[in-house]
């Protein structure tokens, strides 16, 4: 597996294992993508996850619930930090972190 | 969480609290709380003016959820001040603190708006508020 693939298929595995999880971030029409270090390495020191969601769709306090739960199961999982970013569609439209990070789709 | 998961480096701490202080309208500067990821800082100002609380951030980019997030956890605070390296945050975190009476700045914009109270301490950063209103 390339290195840039393996943390991508990794993640979706695990999340996808995970229907609660997985229903949750279905719901909530929720996408999520990897940047950073673990998109181009096998053994990042973190990894940097963008929870992108609706702001006028969204209760905030459901997508601050849903972050907490993924990076506690995937800190269980990898034991490594995981540091996310949680951008609304709007803001994104803004500020292109997206692109500007050259994250890439993991949900 | 993004709030918490990056490193509020101490460097920047220490900067924050030397570029505030030297301030013409500051007579001293509290840092209250500190830890990995934030620092909670109290602003004593001169002629008046009221204290500020500030809640110190160093995150790739604010975003509106992150202040959501801020003022469940500390609703007594007036303001974010974003010290990191990137120095973002989006229209709609400005915004939505705007609404909850709380100013979101970068440093630089921090050290503008403490010559200020009120609409126009929430409103320092927005380039069109200011030319349109002041």
């Amino acid at each position: 597996m390339k290195e840039e693939n393996f943390w991508i298929q990794e993640l979706q595995k695990q999340l996808r294992k995970n229907t609660k999880l997985l229903s949750r971030i279905s719901v909530l029409n929720v996408q999520l993508y990897l940047f950073g270090s673990a998109c181009v390495c096998r053994h990042p020191n973190d990894i940097d996850i963008v929870l992108l969601y609706s702001f006028y769709d969204c209760n905030p306090f459901d997508i601050i619930e849903l972050k907490i739960d993924i990076i506690d199961f995937l800190y269980q999982k990898y034991k490594l930090n995981v540091d996310m970013v949680v951008l609304s569609i709007e803001e994104e439209k803004q500020a292109h972190f997206l692109h500007q990070e050259n994250a890439q789709l993991i949900l | 969480m993004s709030l918490e998961s990056r490193s509020l480096l101490r460097e920047g701490i220490i900067f924050f609290q030397r570029a505030v202080k030297s301030h013409d309208m500051v007579t001293e500067v509290y840092i209250d709380d500190i830890c990995y990821y934030k620092a909670i800082a109290t602003i004593q100002r001169k002629c008046g003016m009221e204290d500020l609380k500030a809640y110190i951030a160093d995150v790739y980019i604010l975003t509106a959820n992150d202040v959501a997030e801020v003022m469940e956890r500390y609703p007594d605070i007036d303001c974010i001040v974003v010290i990191s390296n990137w120095n973002q945050y989006t229209d709609l975190a400005k915004e939505n603190a705007k609404m909850l009476g709380v100013g979101v700045f970068t440093l630089k914009q921090f050290l503008a708006a403490l010559n200020y109270e009120g609409r126009k301490f929430l409103d320092t950063g927005i380039a069109k508020a200011v030319e349109e209103e002041y």
